[in-house]
C-alpha cells in the first residue's frame, strides 16, 4: 500500500521554495554525469526539463511519438502565457497569482505548489525573452499584457495568437542546442509504451520505433513523464489526434497513483461537431466572449435563420442570469449554461447542439474594422472550417474538452507515488485544482522543466541507492514480453469494428455520462457499459498490419486500448466526488440558483487512486489540502 | 558531416555563379552591345571601332582572359548546382508549379546551355576566321563590317542568331533580379521594380543584339 | 450549406523496402464541410473494412499549427495555394467528380517512410546545428532589460512562425530549404538576443542544410507561396546578408 505525503516544506507560504531548494540534496557536478534520466514527451515540460538537466550535466534520454519535438500539442496554445511581473502597475504580484490560480482551481489545488509557480512564473517570461522570442511588445520596445479571464489584472505575456507555438519552439531550440552538445539523445517516432520498475524504483522503460516496430528497452536512474493529458478519452476534443494517456496509464498501472481523474476542462467556445466523420473540434480563443454576445431562441425547436428572429424572441441567457458578468462568467458556467439550453431543445444549428455568439451589436458600436483588427484572424479560420460570414451570420459554438486537470499524483518535489517516477506539466495534477485559468498551462509546463524538476530531482538521486541495472534485468525482459504480447493480441483479434469505430463509441458515452454535467445515476450507467465496450474492443477490432511496420493502426488500438481502462477509473472518482467543483458538475450537487455547490467539508482532498490489478477495485488515498493563506469561499458571479 | 568551404556552399556557389555573371555582363556583354550599335552607322565606324579595339592590346587580352575565368567559374558553378538540385528535388510524379516560377527561371540551364553552344559559333563565325583587308585611309584594317555583312546573307545564319538571342534574354532575364537577389538585396514577388528593370534591360539587350544579322541581312 | 461530393484519388502507395506506386480508391458521398484529412479517415475506415491497410498519412493538431500533415495534391503542396495546411483545407474546395493525385512531400533529403510520411528529420538537424540562442536556464537578465523596437518584434514574429511542414521544400524546384533556414537565421538577426551567435549561427545552418542534400535557392519563390504562414522571401535575402556579412568576418 502506498502512504500519500505531499512532502510540504515546514515554514510561511512564501519561503517554502527558497528554503526547500536550500534543503534538497546535491548531487556534485562530477557525479551528475554518471546519472542518467529518461524524460517522456517533448512538449513544454519535457522538452524544457531534458535540456535544463542536459545544461546541469545529467545524461538525457528524450522521447516523442512525433517526428520532430516541435510538434507536441503545446503548439496549438494560443491566448498566452501568465506571471506577476506587474509590467501594467494594476497591483499584480506572486501572491495575487498564486490567490487567483488558486481560487480559480475552486480550493482544490495545493497551496504550495501553487505558489511556486506563481514565484517561477516571473523566471519563464526573463529566460523566454532571453531565448529570442518574439513576444509582443509596446512602441516603446517593452513587453505588452493582454487580460485573461478568473484575474483583475493584465498578466498575460502573448505573441500574437501562437504563443504556446513560440514557447515550445523556444524550448525545442534549448533541447536542440543540448542534442547538439550531446548531451541529449533524442529519440523521435519513438513511443513509451511501459515503465519499467526495479526493486520498487522506475528504472526504465520499453519504446516501440515507430517506424520499424521494434521494442527497445531503455534503462535510467529516474524516469520523468512529460505526456500531457487524457482529454482524448472523449475522442472529440479540442487535443491533438494522437494525444493520449497511455504512458501516464502504464505507469499508474506499475504503482503510480493517479489523481483526480475527474477534473477536465470543458472550453466554451469551440466550433460545434458538423458531422460524423468530424475527428477533432477546433477552439475559438476566449477572447471573443469579450464583444460576442450568447444567446438561443427563447421559443423551443426555432428553426429560423438568426436574422429572422427578432430581438425580443432571443434569450441572451448569460446577461439574463448573470447580470454582472454576462458573458464574461468563468468557462466552466460558460460551458455548462449552453448545455443547459441545448438540452432544453433550444440549441441552434443543424444538430441543435449549439449556442449562437453575435458581434452584431459590437459591429455597430465599434464598426467592422474594430473588429477586424481585433478578431481578423479567428474570424478567418471560423471561415474556413464553416464556410460562414462571423461579419454577417452570428457565430455557432459549443463547449469541448480542452484541458485535464487531473493527472498522476505528485509530491512537492514532482514525484509519483513510484519512486524516481516523476510527472511534469498537464501529466501531473497539482496546480490548478478542479479548473484552470486561461494562459495558466504553458507557465506550469515551463516551470515544471526550467525551474521545478531540475531542482529537485536531484534530491532523490543524491540520498537514493541506485544500483546500476542492466537492460538484461528480468524487469526488462517482462515489460518487453508484456509490451509485445498485447500488440500481437491487437493484431490478432482481426474482427469486423476499427479502432476509432470503438474510440467514438467510448467517446459519446463519456461525454454524454461523465461530461460537462454528471449524474449519479449517468456515471453508474457508464460503469455498467464501459467493461462491456472494452470486452467489444477486444473481440471485434480490425488492427490491420504488422507490428514490425509503420502501423497507424497498430498505435492508435494500442491507446485506445488503454483509454478503455481509462475511462472507468475516470467515471469511479467522478461517481467518488458527490460533490460539484470547477470543471466537475455533480448535477446533485448544486445551489437554488442552479450553481456548483462545493463540499469543503467532505471533499477537500485530493483523491489518489491506486491500483490493484485490473479485476480489483483501485483503492483511494486521500491527501487532505490545507489552506493556510486563502480562505475558502463560494464562488459567486451574478 | 561533409564540411564544404564557404564558395562550395550551397550559397557560396550562387554568389559566385551571380558574381561571374555580373563580369561578363557589365565587362563583355554591355561593351560588346555598345559596339555592336556602331554596325548600324555604316562600314566606316564599325571597322574603325574594330581596329582602335586591336589596337588596345593589352586591355583586350586582360578582357579575354577575365572572360575565360568567368565563363568557366559560371559554367562549373552552374554544372554543379543544377546537377545537385536536379538531385535534391528528387522524383516528382504530380508536382505542378504555380505561376509564380517564371519560364526564364525553369529554362536556365537550357538557355545557359543555348548561350555556350552560340558563343562557340560566334567565335568561329568572326573571331577565328581569316579576314579580309580594306583600306582605312591609308591603314589596312580588317574588313569586319563586310565579313558581318557577308555572313548574315544567309538566312539560316540570320534565324539561328536571332534564336539564340532569345535564349540570351530569357537568361537575362532572370539572371539580372536573381543575382540581386542571391547578394541579398530583398525582391518582393508582386510588384518589384528590379523584376521590372531586369525585364526591360533583357528585353532590350536582345532585340539590340538580334537586331544587327536581320539589318545585316536586309542590307 | 452542407453538401456531399464524389471523388476518385489516386494515392501514392509505398511500403518499407518498395519502389511505391499510385492506387485509385473512390471516396464517395465526401461532405464538403469536412476536412480533406477527414476525407482521408473516412477513405481508412472503408479501406480497413474491406481488409486494405489504410493509407498512412501523417497528422497531429488539425488545426494548422503542429506542421505534421502536408501532401501533394495535384502537385500542389497542402493541396492549394491560400496559406492553408491539408488539415485546415475543406471539401469544399473541390468538385463532384474530380481526380485527385496524392503524393507525398518529395525531395531527396526527404525519404518515404510509408505512403504519404516521409521523414522530414533533416529539418531538426539544421535547427540543431545553431537554430537557437544558447542560454543555460537561469542565466537570463529581468525580461524588460533590452527594449525591442515593436517594428523588429513584429519582423522577427513573422519569420517564426514557421511550423516547419517541408512543404517550401517539397515546392521548390530544387528541393531547398532556403525559406526554412532563412526563417530561423532571420528570427535571431532581428533580435538583439540573437547576436552573439549570429556569424556561427548562420554558417552552420547553411552547411548542414547543404551536407544533408538540400537543393540550392534560385530565387523563384516557389517556397513563399507554397508556405502555408506566409512566411515571405525577404527573409532568404536577410539570409543571403547574413552569409556573406558572416564570411567576411571571417576574411
Amino acid at each position: 500500500m502506498i502512504k500519500l505525503d505531499a512532502k510540504i516544506p515546514e515554514g510561511p507560504m512564501a519561503e517554502k521554495w527558497t528554503k526547500h531548494k536550500f534543503n534538497v540534496k546535491l548531487v556534485n557536478p562530477a557525479n551528475k554525469r554518471k546519472h542518467s534520466v529518461i524524460v517522456v514527451g517533448s512538449g513544454l515540460a519535457g522538452a524544457s526539463a531534458a535540456a535544463t538537466l542536459s545544461e546541469l550535466g545529467y545524461e538525457v534520454d528524450c522521447f516523442t511519438y512525433s517526428d520532430s519535438p516541435r510538434r507536441a500539442h503545446s503548439i496549438a496554445a494560443q491566448g498566452g502565457i501568465n506571471a506577476a511581473k506587474n509590467y501594467p502597475n494594476d497591483g499584480d504580484s506572486v501572491y495575487r497569482l498564486f490567490y487567483d490560480t488558486v481560487k480559480g482551481g475552486d480550493f482544490r489545488s495545493r497551496e504550495a505548489n501553487v505558489h511556486r509557480l506563481a514565484e517561477c512564473s516571473n523566471l519563464i517570461i526573463d529566460h523566454c525573452v532571453a531565448q529570442g522570442i518574439p513576444f509582443a511588445r509596446e512602441y516603446g520596445g517593452y513587453l505588452d499584457n493582454r487580460s485573461f479571464g478568473g484575474a483583475q489584472v493584465s498578466r498575460t505575456f502573448y505573441a500574437r495568437g501562437q504563443t504556446g507555438q513560440q514557447l515550445l519552439i523556444g524550448a525545442y531550440g534549448a533541447l536542440s542546442k543540448e542534442i547538439n552538445k550531446g548531451g541529449v539523445k533524442m529519440h523521435t517516432r519513438c513511443e513509451v509504451i511501459d515503465v519499467v520498475v526495479v526493486d520498487g524504483q522506475a528504472r526504465g522503460i520499453i519504446s516501440r520505433d515507430l517506424v520499424t516496430g521494434e521494442l527497445t528497452r531503455h534503462s535510467a536512474d529516474a524516469v520523468v513523464m512529460a505526456t500531457g493529458g487524457y482529454g482524448n478519452v472523449f475522442f472529440l476534443s479540442t487535443n491533438a489526434m494522437n494525444c493520449n494517456a497511455s504512458a501516464a496509464w502504464r505507469a499508474y498501472k506499475k504503482g503510480a497513483a493517479f489523481a483526480n481523474p475527474c477534473y477536465t476542462q470543458i472550453h466554451p467556445t469551440c466550433i460545434p461537431v458538423h458531422g460524423e466523420y468530424q475527428s477533432k473540434l477546433t477552439l475559438m480563443s476566449e477572447s471573443l466572449r469579450n464583444d460576442g454576445r450568447i444567446w438561443v431562441p427563447k421559443e423551443k425547436g426555432d428553426k429560423r435563420p438568426a436574422n429572422q428572429i427578432p430581438e425580443e424572441e432571443r434569450d441572451y441567457y448569460l446577461e439574463r442570469k448573470y447580470p454582472s458578468f454576462g458573458n464574461l462568467v468563468p468557462r466552466d458556467l460558460a460551458s455548462r449554461n449552453a448545455k443547459i439550453v441545448c438540452d432544453e431543445g433550444r440549441g441552434v444549428g443543424s444538430t441543435g447542439q449549439a449556442v449562437y455568439l453575435d458581434f452584431a451589436d459590437a459591429i455597430e458600436r465599434l464598426g467592422k474594422d474594430n473588429i477586424e483588427a481585433k478578431y481578423g484572424n479567428l474570424f478567418e479560420m471560423y471561415n474556413r472550417i464553416t464556410d460562414e460570414d462571423p461579419y454577417t451570420t452570428p457565430m455557432m459554438i459549443f463547449p469541448a474538452v480542452h484541458y485535464t486537470m487531473g493527472g498522476l499524483w505528485v509530491d512537492y518535489n514532482l514525484m509519483t507515488t513510484l519512486p524516481g517516477l516523476y510527472a511534469l506539466g498537464e501529466c501531473n495534477f497539482s496546480d490548478h485544482g478542479a479548473n484552470r485559468l486561461g494562459a495558466s498551462a504553458l507557465m506550469q509546463g515551463l516551470a515544471d522543466g526550467y525551474f521545478v524538476l531540475p531542482n529537485t530531482i536531484n534530491d532523490y538521486l543524491a540520498s537514493t541507492k541506485l544500483e546500476k541495472v542492466s537492460t538484461a534485468h528480468e524487469a526488462f525482459a517482462e515489460a518487453e514480453k508484456h509490451a509485445q504480447d498485447k500488440l500481437d493480441k491487437l493484431l490478432a483479434v482481426n474482427g469486423d469494428r476499427t479502432v476509432d469505430d470503438f474510440h467514438k463509441e467510448l467517446g459519446l458515452l463519456m461525454w454524454e455520462n461523465c461530461g460537462m454535467s454528471r449524474t449519479e445515476e449517468g456515471l453508474k450507467e457508464a460503469l455498467r457499459k464501459i467493461p462491456k465496450i472494452r470486452e467489444e474492443f477486444w473481440k471485434r477490432v480490425n488492427v490491420p498490419g504488422s507490428a514490425d511496420d509503420l502501423n497507424q493502426a497498430l498505435e492508435k488500438a494500442n491507446r485506445v486500448a488503454d483509454f478503455m481502462e481509462f475511462a472507468e477509473l475516470m467515471v469511479k472518482d467522478a461517481l467518488n466526488r458527490s460533490e460539484s467543483c470547477g470543471g466537475h458538475f455533480r448535477a446533485e450537487s448544486q445551489t437554488e440558483e442552479g450553481e456548483a455547490q462545493r463540499d469543503d467539508k467532505n471533499f477537500a482532498y485530493v483523491g489518489a487512486w491506486e491500483f490493484q490489478g485490473l479485476e480489483n477495485e483501485p483503492v483511494l488515498h486521500k491527501e487532505l489540502l490545507e489552506f493556510e493563506e486563502v480562505k475558502l469561499t463560494q464562488r459567486s458571479y451574478k | 558531416m561533409k564540411n564544404n568551404s564557404t564558395w562550395l556552399s550551397s550559397i557560396g556557389q550562387k554568389l559566385l555563379l551571380a558574381t561571374s555573371g555580373l563580369i561578363m555582363f557589365l565587362m563583355f556583354l554591355i561593351p560588346h552591345m555598345g559596339g555592336n550599335i556602331l554596325f548600324l552607322f555604316g562600314p566606316e565606324m564599325f571597322n574603325s571601332y574594330a581596329m582602335h579595339l586591336h589596337q588596345l592590346v593589352p586591355v583586350v587580352i586582360g578582357i579575354e582572359v577575365l572572360m575565360l575565368i568567368s565563363i568557366s567559374v559560371h559554367m562549373f558553378m552552374g554544372f554543379r548546382v543544377v546537377l545537385a538540385n536536379k538531385k535534391a528535388s528528387d522524383k516528382r510524379h504530380s508536382q505542378k508549379s504555380s505561376k509564380e516560377r517564371s519560364l526564364a527561371a525553369k529554362l536556365m540551364p537550357v538557355s545557359g546551355g543555348m548561350i555556350f553552344i552560340f558563343i562557340i559559333k560566334h567565335l568561329l563565325d568572326f573571331t577565328f576566321k581569316a579576314k579580309e583587308q580594306v583600306d582605312m585611309h591609308g591603314h589596312m584594317a580588317n574588313d569586319v563590317y563586310g565579313m558581318v555583312l557577308a555572313r548574315f546573307q544567309d538566312p539560316v545564319h540570320v534565324i539561328f542568331y536571332v534564336l539564340f538571342m532569345v535564349a540570351v534574354g530569357l537568361h537575362l532575364s532572370h539572371a539580372l533580379q536573381s543575382s540581386l537577389q542571391t547578394y541579398g538585396l530583398y525582391i518582393p514577388r508582386e510588384g518589384s521594380k528590379i523584376k521590372l528593370v531586369s525585364m526591360l534591360v533583357a528585353i532590350a539587350m536582345a532585340s539590340t543584339f538580334a537586331i544587327i544579322p536581320i539589318i545585316a541581312f536586309i542590307r | 450549406m452542407s453538401n456531399t461530393i464524389n471523388l476518385t484519388l489516386k494515392v501514392w502507395r509505398q511500403s518499407k523496402d518498395e519502389e511505391g506506386r499510385f492506387e485509385t480508391y473512390q471516396a464517395n458521398d465526401v461532405d464538403t464541410d469536412a476536412s480533406f484529412l477527414e476525407m482521408l479517415d473516412v477513405v481508412n475506415e472503408e479501406l480497413t473494412i474491406k481488409g486494405v491497410e489504410p493509407i498512412a498519412f501523417e497528422h497531429d493538431c488539425r488545426e494548422g499549427i503542429c506542421g505534421c500533415c502536408g501532401t501533394l495534391v495535384d502537385g500542389k503542396t497542402h493541396g492549394s495555394h491560400e496559406r492553408t495546411t491539408l488539415c485546415q483545407l475543406h471539401m469544399r474546395k473541390f468538385k463532384d467528380g474530380e481526380t485527385l493525385a496524392i503524393e507525398p512531400f518529395r525531395a531527396h533529403p526527404f525519404k518515404v517512410l510509408k505512403d504519404l510520411i516521409v521523414d522530414r528529420s533533416g529539418l531538426d538537424a539544421i535547427i540543431t546545428a545553431g537554430g537557437y540562442v544558447s542560454v543555460k536556464t537561469g542565466n537570463a537578465p529581468e525580461a524588460s532589460t533590452t527594449p525591442i523596437k515593436k517594428a523588429d518584434a513584429e519582423a522577427a514574429m513573422d519569420a517564426a512562425e514557421c511550423i516547419g511542414c517541408g512543404a517550401c521544400v517539397a515546392a521548390c524546384p530544387n528541393g531547398s530549404a532556403m525559406l526554412f533556414t532563412a526563417a530561423k537565421v532571420s528570427q535571431y538577426a532581428l533580435l538583439p538576443q540573437g547576436h552573439p551567435e549570429r556569424t556561427e549561427r548562420v554558417k552552420n545552418m547553411v552547411n548542414m542544410m547543404d551536407a544533408l542534400g538540400f537543393g540550392n535557392c534560385s530565387n523563384e519563390y516557389e517556397c513563399a507561396v507554397a508556405c502555408p504562414k506566409g512566411i515571405d522571401v525577404k527573409n532568404i535575402a536577410r539570409l543571403n546578408r547574413e552569409f556573406i556579412k558572416a564570411n567576411l568576418k571571417k576574411a
